[in-house]
């Protein structure tokens, strides 16, 4: 694996100016000077090119003009980001909507923040506050809706970019969510265990507890993310055939009946009188 | 059970006050002193005894608690010494051994038996329940639990197990013992709550027993299942606790932690364990019946032949196949119809109902003859009885009754029955040869009834099979563990004041 | 035969009055009546252990009076002596809630788990609708749900594919002419052609058996109530009612732990009982019209007055309604047990023993009176049958009893 061989680069040579360059690199980003970056990341290239006992055989090379995301740091910026950007990250990443709980966990553990459940609540609140007050942020977090009559599900959030099929839930949406959040972060945890060990400690357990309801994810106490990537899709497959025609029919009805703010905030149903009996569907 | 001397109990204890003995003697064995235990559980935690407290009654108890019984490591801690204690007098209580004839057989049995009482019937259940658990604990990485502790859930699955059978004296509920003895104003639901029963037997002076047990029912906290209020102050303690070991299942730091939880489980038990010793000393002046001697010889077989089994590393069944669970059925109720017998015959109280349902005469002998009667082929001797009763009697004739002397040996059969005076005159024949012992006097009062005593009649011996651990073809399948859920985080408590329908998680 | 009321006869609605009558919508007079009733009583909504517990005192007249108006006979003498304690441990409450969301947690994966062994059936790809997250916790949400729960129960007639599972089930039920909404745990819709109503506990189950049984029976009771309602729905749907199966499911943890185990058992017996009762209930108009006036709850929960005087409002209305106290079922079922004991055994009432000693006295007007026919007073014509024993019964233990001890009024 090529960025292994990188790795072991850095470690094994002491390289003090090659790490110096990294990290300028690293300031610059955060500064967002992003020609500065670049120029720092060519000479680093160049530093790193010469000639070593212990140059990959396969001659790979970083691909340093690739988006800042990729370049692999051992020493992160610290970070200055707020509660509510730590969810929205976590969101992101796990990319199906998610329990509180998760996401904290997930949080902790990978950006090495702690997000209080008081915050969370708070945070639904300003949220929605935010969304009615200017509609200037990108994304919102919003509750997952139950997909017959649209209602917000509180203990789901959701980002307000994904697409309706994927903050609607249905009858198999529950599973096959948790299903696929745990393939997910099995992937990130494997991406992790080279570029970021301690992250990829922290993650490990929480991979292990969602992989503990998949049967043959996990054998004995090790996390091979292999093989509960594995289990995890393919419990996820024949439920995907289910979910996704389901929530696909959910979202067309809810276009159809919704306004936008409703497609994003869910539906309240008003008092039903009393003696009604046939209602929705 | 006469609803008219229930009736007559209910008028009299309203009209004096007070409770009524319903018996003249005392029916059940009481050890001086015996082994009390008493528990408080972790609320709906049916294996987690937050506190234990025991030792002999009448003096001061020794307390077991945990801390956080939840977690194995403190409470296996915590309950060593009263698993290692309750072993030790298991044990000592079976050295000495005596023999004993049966017929032709002679065995030894013990002399004595290690009798424990708690103070109800639910506490029996939980002790049956504990021992389950720890009868047949598994291994925790490779480290084998306590052996005091899996030796100890055998002896109190065994006396669980026991105490199902009537007239037994191992493993006493006290509200079964004192519901027995007393007649109180309480339904059977409400006797229950020892402290109930206690505060009508003795009711303060000037208090009427009715509002002594009403008073006691509101304050009364016994245990095993804690109420409410009591958990609300353990869980803020046990929080406490928590937080401080912080992780640490290290019995000293729990020890040095422990102390608030001890001393709520010990302001919880004092007023259990004075008033376990106030009944049962309460009790032990009441002379004891003759077969309470008898019965607990019984229990002590049975004790005997269990610390053997365990010494031998015998194992029990959980559950009994369907021929088993037959033969238990049919000795447990031969045994309490031997028990009800004995009581009814020793006892001239315990007769009364029987002679209200029309089971039993009672009256004055007005002559006792004997002549010759044809039995089969030969001509034998039998004694005629001619009897005067009090009340009228309805007893068909050739019904077979026992002269409650001679309970343990044959019965007078019923030959007529007439109406005299008040009451009847009826003639009885005896059924065996009139010999002196057998026949009372012209002019004696005598209680004739349906229940007898003879051992031959009653399945009490122990099953012919050999015990398990000696039959080679088939050993048992042990009962596997039930212990697999602790390694499980325990959950949160939550406070029903904070639900919208705590009553959902009944 | 019916049970003998035994309070004092005054002012006790006429015999006819409680009787069932068919109504297409509830009197709105009724409603007024009965708010009158309750006052400032603390209200309960009916949900099945509310309706479990009467079951327990239907005959009492006070209880269906209390039931109907819906007051939560276990708060209204809050702050007297008379209170029974009721609430739970917060340990076992919060084990409670653990066990619930365990079956729920990662899209039901325990619960898919613990039927499919169970039932023998494949839950894994089983579409679970969970009808207890989104829905507002008031009425609306309840008749939202129950009419989810009714459009997919009428789904078993076109034979689902895949068993569907509704998590938090809600059946509506007419109870004396007022809509109840009563919420199952789990109701598995299309195992072998069959609905199967599932009822969650957290007590253990130790080598196949509850270790609860009084719960048990409770939880069985529960089951069977919804297994009615269910059959109820269903054939307000036009499906055939039987398709609600009899066998229901508990599922409970197993041994030490909260791993789940199902336990099914049949519950006919209990379905019959459960219609008896129903049908039983008096319609809330006709209660609301024949209660006088003078009924209310409300000086009973008042907790500005004194206790004596909440005590006696409590005596008075007891008194008008009726009260039939039974220690078994009342202990166990109605908040006021405590307040009508006290009552009962005021007025020297022998049902304060409990039903067989009560029933052995028909004619025999109080406690005090057995005392003296005990000691062999004379009996009228009305006390004989009973009066005969326990004269008997007197004389032959006193003929037993050592002489009575200081303290008795009488000597025996």
């Amino acid at each position: 694996m090529e960025h292994t061989v990188y790795h072991e680069a850095m470690t094994q040579r002491q390289d003090d100016e090659a790490i110096s360059l990294a990290r300028r690199v690293a300031d610059a980003i955060a500064a967002g000077d992003r020609d500065e970056a670049v120029r720092l990341t060519r000479q680093l290239e160049g530093r790193l090119t010469e000639p070593t006992e212990h140059r990959s055989s396969k001659g790979h090379m970083l691909d340093f003009a690739a988006p800042a995301a990729v370049v692999p740091m051992r020493k992160r910026p610290p970070s200055t980001r707020s509660g509510r950007q730590v969810v929205a990250g976590a969101l992101a990443e796990i990319g199906v909507p998610c329990r509180a709980r998760l996401l904290t966990d997930y949080a902790e553990a990978r950006f090495d923040q702690r997000v209080e459940p008081r915050a969370l609540a708070a945070l639904r609140r300003d949220e929605r506050r935010a969304w009615t007050k200017s509609n200037a942020r990108p994304t919102y977090i919003v509750p997952a809706l139950e997909g017959r009559f649209f209602q917000p599900v509180r203990g789901l959030l959701t980002l307000s970019d994904w697409p309706l099929e994927r903050r609607i839930l249905g009858p198999w949406s529950e599973r096959a969510d948790h299903l696929a959040a745990t393939a997910q972060l099995a992937r990130q945890l494997a991406w992790l265990s080279e570029r970021d060990p301690a992250v990829a400690e922290r993650l490990a357990p929480v991979v292990a507890g969602m992989a503990q309801s998949v049967p043959g994810a996990l054998d004995g106490r090790d996390v091979d993310t292999a093989r509960v990537e594995s289990a995890a899709e393919s419990e996820l497959a024949p439920l995907t055939e289910r979910d996704e025609p389901w929530r696909r029919e959910a979202s067309a009805r809810a276009r159809a009946q919704l306004t936008e703010e409703q497609q994003l905030w869910g539906a309240s149903i008003g008092v039903v009188a009393e003696g009604d009996r046939q209602r929705g569907h | 059970m006469s609803t008219a001397l229930e009736a007559l109990f209910a008028g009299r204890i309203y009209e004096s006050g007070s409770a009524m003995r319903r018996t003249t003697l005392r029916h059940t064995h009481l050890a001086d002193p015996p082994l009390g235990i008493a528990i408080w559980r972790l609320g709906g935690e049916r294996f987690r005894a937050a506190a234990i407290a025991w030792g002999p009654l009448g003096g001061p108890f020794e307390l077991a608690v945990a801390g956080e019984p939840r977690n194995r490591d403190l409470y296996f801690a915590a309950l060593a010494p009263f698993a290692a204690d309750l072993c030790l007098r298991v044990r000592r209580a079976a050295e000495s051994k005596v023999a004993r004839r049966r017929g032709q057989r002679t065995d030894l049995i013990p002399a004595g038996a290690l009798q424990i009482v708690v103070p109800n019937r639910t506490t029996v259940a939980a002790l049956g329940l504990l021992g389950r658990y720890l009868a047949y604990l598994s291994d925790r990485s490779g480290v084998a639990p306590d052996p005091a502790l899996i030796e100890a859930g055998k002896h109190l699955r065994f006396y669980a197990r026991h105490a199902r059978m009537p007239g037994q004296a191992l493993l006493l509920p006290l509200d079964r013992l004192v519901a027995e003895h007393w007649a109180t104003l309480l339904s059977p639901f409400e006797q229950s709550n020892l402290a109930a029963l206690d505060a009508q037997i003795e009711p303060p002076a000037g208090t009427h027993a009715f509002d002594a047990s009403v008073a006691a029912e509101g304050l009364a906290r016994i245990g095993p299942e804690p109420t409410e209020d009591i958990d609300r102050a353990t869980d803020a303690l046990l929080a406490e606790f928590n937080a401080a070991r912080a992780g640490s299942t290290d019995p000293a730091v729990a020890e040095g932690l422990s102390r608030p939880l001890r001393d709520h489980y010990r302001r919880l038990v004092e007023p259990v364990w004075q008033l376990m010793a106030r009944v049962v000393t309460r009790e032990q002046r009441i002379p004891a019946a003759p077969s309470v001697h008898r019965r607990f010889e019984g229990d002590r077989e049975a004790f005997g032949r269990h610390v053997d089994w365990v010494a031998d590393g015998g194992r029990y069944r959980t559950t009994d196949t369907p021929r088993q669970a037959a033969m238990s059925l049919r000795r447990l109720e031969d045994a309490l119809g031997r028990y009800d017998a004995e009581k009814a015959v020793e006892d001239m109280a315990c007769m009364v109902p029987y002679l209200l349902d029309g089971d039993a005469v009672r009256g004055v002998v007005v002559s006792v003859n004997e002549h010759r009667v044809v039995v089969r082929v030969r001509a034998v001797p039998r004694a005629l009885m001619t009897l005067d009763t009090d009340d009228p009697v309805v007893l068909p004739v050739n019904k077979k009754v026992w002269w409650t002397v001679t309970a343990d040996d044959y019965p007078w059969e019923v030959q007529r029955v007439q109406p005299h005076g008040h009451g009847s005159r009826i003639t009885l024949m005896l059924g065996a040869s009139p010999t002196p012992a057998r026949l009372p006097g012209a002019g004696d009062r005598v209680t004739l009834s349906a229940l007898h005593t003879r051992p031959d009649a009653y399945r009490l011996s122990p099953p012919q099979q050999p015990p398990w651990t000696h039959r080679p073809a088939t050993p048992p399948t042990p009962p596997e563990p039930i212990d697999s859920g602790d390694a499980e985080a325990p959950a949160a408590p939550v406070d029903g004041a904070t639900l919208p329908d705590p009553g959902r998680y009944a | 035969m019916g049970r003998q009321h035994r309070s004092r006869r005054r002012g006790r609605p006429a015999k006819g009055a409680l009787m069932s009558r068919r109504h297409i919508r509830p009197d709105p007079g009724a409603g007024i009546a009965l708010e009158h009733v309750r006052g400032r009583a603390p209200t309960i909504r009916p949900n099945v252990r509310r309706l479990a517990a009467f079951a327990s005192v239907h005959s009492c007249p006070t209880a269906v009076v209390a039931f109907a108006a819906r007051v939560d006979t276990n708060r209204v003498l809050a702050g007297t002596a008379a209170e029974m304690p009721y609430g739970q441990s917060p340990f076992a409450i919060g084990r409670g809630i653990a066990f619930e969301a365990l079956l729920r947690r990662h899209g039901h994966a325990e619960l898919r788990r613990v039927l499919t062994d169970g039932l023998g059936v494949d839950f894994s790809l089983a579409a679970i609708e969970n009808l207890r997250e989104g829905y507002q916790p008031n009425r609306t949400g309840l008749t939202l749900r129950a009419s989810v729960t009714r459009t997919r129960m009428a789904e078993i007639a076109s034979a689902p594919a895949e068993p569907i599972v509704l998590d938090g089930a809600v059946l509506r039920a007419d109870i004396g002419g007022l809509p109840a909404f009563f919420e199952a745990d789990e109701m598995a819709i299309g195992v072998g052609g069959e609905i199967i109503v599932g009822e969650n506990k957290s007590w253990p189950v130790v080598d196949g058996r509850p270790t609860d049984e009084e719960a048990l029976g409770a939880a069985l009771d529960q089951a069977a109530t919804y297994v009615l309602l269910g059959r109820r729905t269903l054939g307000e749907a036009g499906v055939d009612p039987g398709r609600v199966s009899g066998n229901a499911v508990l599922v409970t943890p197993r041994n030490t732990g909260l791993a789940p185990v199902l336990h099914r058992q049949n519950v006919d017996g209990r379905v019959r009982r459960v219609e008896r009762l129903l049908r039983a209930v008096p319609e809330v108009s006709d209660i609301a019209a024949a209660i006088p006036l003078s009924v209310t709850f409300d000086r009973i929960a008042d907790v500005s007055l004194p206790e004596e005087a909440r005590f006696e409002a409590f005596a008075e209305v007891t008194d008008t309604l009726g009260r039939v106290y039974e220690p078994a079922s009342c202990l166990t079922s109605c908040g006021f047990a405590w307040a009508c004991r006290q009552c009962v055994f005021g007025a020297g009432d022998p049902a304060i023993a409990g039903g067989p000693v009560a029933r052995a006295l028909p004619g025999v007007a109080s406690l005090g009176r057995v005392a003296e026919l005990g000691r062999g007073a004379p009996a009228s014509a009305a006390e004989a049958p009973a009066a005969v024993p326990i004269a008997r019964a007197g004389r032959l233990y006193d003929e037993v009893m050592p002489a009575s001890r200081p303290g008795d009024r009488r000597s025996a």
